[in-house]
């Protein structure tokens, strides 16, 4: 035996045995053949015998995933923010409103009416009554960017719907891919704040917002600082000098008279005619919608975009209509104000 | 024998006479102390926060635009505007708040005869909470869009929410006050009938906040938690303009009651034949302590215990005298309330921390040290 025979026997047996050990992860991913194995944000494995069909959902961000997903039929229960959201809210008017937190007590009751087959909440929650009922509990991230590829994969995955849960990465990859190759960090400052009707409220890099941008190589001005927020003086932000200011705003307040009336109030806060920010005019009113969940590669990108010329042609509403032909939804495309 | 009385008697009376006089100018010095105490603490506090201005450029932020030829220019552009415009009114707020609070506390102990009353006994802290809780909870469904426009005040731009959050605060603190006062007219108004129906009412304003933050999402809830534990974030020039004249009247009118004050020590009875119509009294300073109190709280939310804590202090040192103990405790009221909030401004900087916080610690610990002193207590 030559040489040239043994090699061109080695490498069958290596194609061989790895078609079969792909076509083996193939199978129990996709479930079809064997139970569902996934091991959620806090570690721990659940095993489901076949795609799940009833859910229960206490994440705002994951009943996005399930409108996109086609799977919000699948929601037989969900908090109250989910079914009063003007977006979401069409999409769940048979989902029983199980309040805004997961202690209450009638949660544990509602949820035994409903029988589902898994609930989905943050890791960040308190979730320790939600398994007191026996139904398995699905942590997963708390809407943060870096969080997102993992949880619709394993979303995907316990509802069957790969291919579903594919087509929201092939449009969230790419973006998430090009912000991580990002190496350095802005020239400009950036200050984040989270909009407020009573106390000044900057949001830090360990924020969800913080965090989408702090994807995008922004420079936020409370750098370093602990905690998600800071509540500072107003009359703090002035030597820090942010450049660019992003004001993140809820879906509630989104209306462009109110986001006119509060950056009038901003603009007048003793002092921040110095900052740079507005003295130039780089005050931005963002959604919260595309600062964390999903579409915080919108926000993410749009912030790179204002300092690396890379990326400058980047367009918001653009990103957002490929979105929404995802799965044939009409969000919101018009995210970013500036007055 | 006669001769050895009179002097006996004679000698009594200088003794008398020595010890007022040495009372009147230990009260005088006190007083003096802590006026000085609260015009440095007053500059110290201009200067502390998450950015600390060196006390000279404190000095020039202040006098610079009114003496340009003689004080020189700070040496930071924008440490004018957080000394003028950002410290000071909040420093005032800080002194008439804590002023009001402790002026109101003296006068409720003395006309309840307890221990223990504050300007929140009868259930104004926990109507002022509810008032404040419903306009957060609810005030953007009722107020849509206009919840979060804003409004310009005497120059001063702030929202509408804010606003109403305060404008509710207040009304409810007057309206417990006018609940208990309805609920015992006709009656006797003895101090145990108003403080147990303030509690009760306290209780059932309690009822409706606990709801409202029971079915309050996480945004709601926070507000409402800051809200509660009190700071002076929110003051502006324009809520200075507001309080300054209902604190200065509602102390002057409470100093102007510190004689029927010291009457109603005796007992109501003794007050009575002394020509003191003491219910009417009690529903005036009553109705002057809920005053000054909700106007100073539905800006700053809820800052318990420097109502209880100063004039205990105040009695220790310098008595029961309401002549004396009522400006007294309004000046240690401020220093503390001054010296707290720039505390709470530096203690996690860059976080503004609520007020209400470090008063509990430091003013608790404090309290506490000086009962430990006082073995032999004092009575009201």
């Amino acid at each position: 035996m030559n040489v040239k025979a043994i090699a061109i026997g080695v490498v069958a047996v290596v194609l061989i045995a790895g078609i079969i050990v792909g076509i083996g992860a193939v199978d129990d991913d996709s479930g079809s053949d064997g139970p569902i194995v996934v091991t959620d944000s806090s570690g721990n494995t659940h095993s489901f015998d076949a795609p799940v069909e009833k859910v229960v959902v206490f994440s705002k961000y994951i009943g996005e995933a399930m409108i996109m997903m086609g799977a919000n039929d699948k929601v037989v229960g969900c908090y109250s923010t989910i079914i009063t959201d003007v977006n979401y809210g069409p999409y769940y008017t048979d989902a029983v409103d199980l309040g805004t937190k997961t202690t209450g007590d009638t949660v544990v009751s509602e949820i035994a009416k409903l029988q589902p087959d898994v609930i989905i909440s943050h890791n960040t929650n308190d979730n320790s009554l939600l398994k007191t009922t026996g139904v398995p509990v699905l942590e997963i991230g708390a809407s943060r960017i870096s969080e997102v590829h993992d949880d619709v994969t394993i979303l995907g995955k316990i509802l069957g719907m790969e291919d579903e849960a594919q087509k929201i990465l092939d449009w969230f990859d790419p973006m998430y891919e090009a912000l991580k190759s990002v190496s350095s960090k802005s020239d400009i400052k950036f200050g984040v704040e989270s909009h407020s009707a009573k106390k000044l409220t900057m949001c830090t890099p360990n924020s969800t917002p913080g965090q989408t941008f702090d994807v995008a190589g922004v420079t936020n001005i409370y750098d370093g600082a602990d905690g998600t927020y800071v509540y500072p003086e107003a009359g703090n932000v002035i030597p820090l000098n942010p450049g660019i200011h992003f004001v993140v705003v809820y879906k509630s307040t989104w209306d462009k008279d109110v986001l006119k009336s509060y950056d009038e109030t901003l603009k007048s806060r003793p002092g921040w005619d110095q900052i740079d920010a507005v003295k130039n005019d780089q005050v931005y009113y963002i959604s919260n919608d595309i600062c964390g969940g999903m579409r915080s590669v919108v926000g993410a990108m749009f912030a790179l975009s204002l300092y690396n010329d890379a990326y400058s042609n980047f367009d918001v509403m653009e990103t957002m209509n490929n979105y929404n032909k995802i799965a044939g939804t009409s969000f919101d495309t018009d995210l970013v104000w500036n007055f | 024998m006669i001769g050895e009385n009179k002097s006996n008697i004679a000698i009594s009376d200088v003794d008398i006479v020595r010890d007022f006089e040495t009372s009147r100018k230990r009260k005088v010095v006190f007083m003096t102390i802590l006026v000085v105490s609260c015009a440095v603490a007053s500059i110290w506090a201009l200067g502390v926060g998450g950015i600390m201005v060196p006390f000279m450029d404190v000095v020039r932020s202040l006098f610079h635009n009114l003496l340009p030829g003689i004080v020189d220019p700070a040496s930071e552009s924008y440490y004018p505007v957080i000394v003028t415009s950002y410290r000071a009114p909040r420093v005032i707020m800080g002194l008439l708040t804590g002023s009001c609070l402790a002026v109101a506390g003296a006068s409720m102990q003395s006309i309840l005869k307890n221990p223990l009353a504050d300007p929140f006994t009868l259930g104004l802290s926990s109507a002022a909470s509810c008032g404040a809780g419903l306009a957060i909870a609810f005030g953007p469904a009722l107020l849509g869009t206009t919840y979060y426009m804003s409004a310009s005040i005497w120059g001063q731009t702030i929202t509408i929410g804010w606003l109403f959050t305060v404008v509710m605060a207040f009304g409810f603190g007057l309206i417990s006050t006018f609940i208990l006062l309805s609920t015992i007219r006709g009656k006797v108004a003895s101090k145990s009938t108003m403080i147990l129906t303030g509690v009760v009412i306290g209780y059932l304003f309690s009822a409706v906040l606990s709801y409202l933050k029971y079915v309050s999402d996480e945004g709601t809830l926070k507000e409402i938690t800051d809200w509660l534990l009190g700071g002076m974030w929110g003051a502006s020039w324009s809520s200075v303009m507001i309080v300054l004249p209902i604190a200065v009247i509602g102390i002057v009118l409470l100093e102007s009651y510190a004689f029927e004050l010291n009457t109603l020590s005796c007992g109501d009875d003794v007050a009575k034949n002394l020509g003191v119509d003491v219910k009417k009294l009690r529903v005036k300073v009553l109705l002057v302590c809920t005053m000054i109190s909700s106007a100073c709280i539905a800006f700053t939310g809820i800052i318990g215990f420097v109502g209880l804590m100063a004039p205990h202090i105040v009695r220790m040192i310098i008595g029961n005298d309401n002549r004396y103990l009522i400006p007294i405790s309004a000046l240690l009221g401020s220093l503390i309330l001054v010296c707290c909030d720039a505390l709470a401004r530096v203690i996690v900087a860059p976080d503004d921390l609520p007020v209400g916080i470090i008063m509990y610690v430091i003013g608790g610990l404090f309290f506490f040290f000086l009962i430990k002193r006082m073995r032999g207590g004092y009575e009201l």
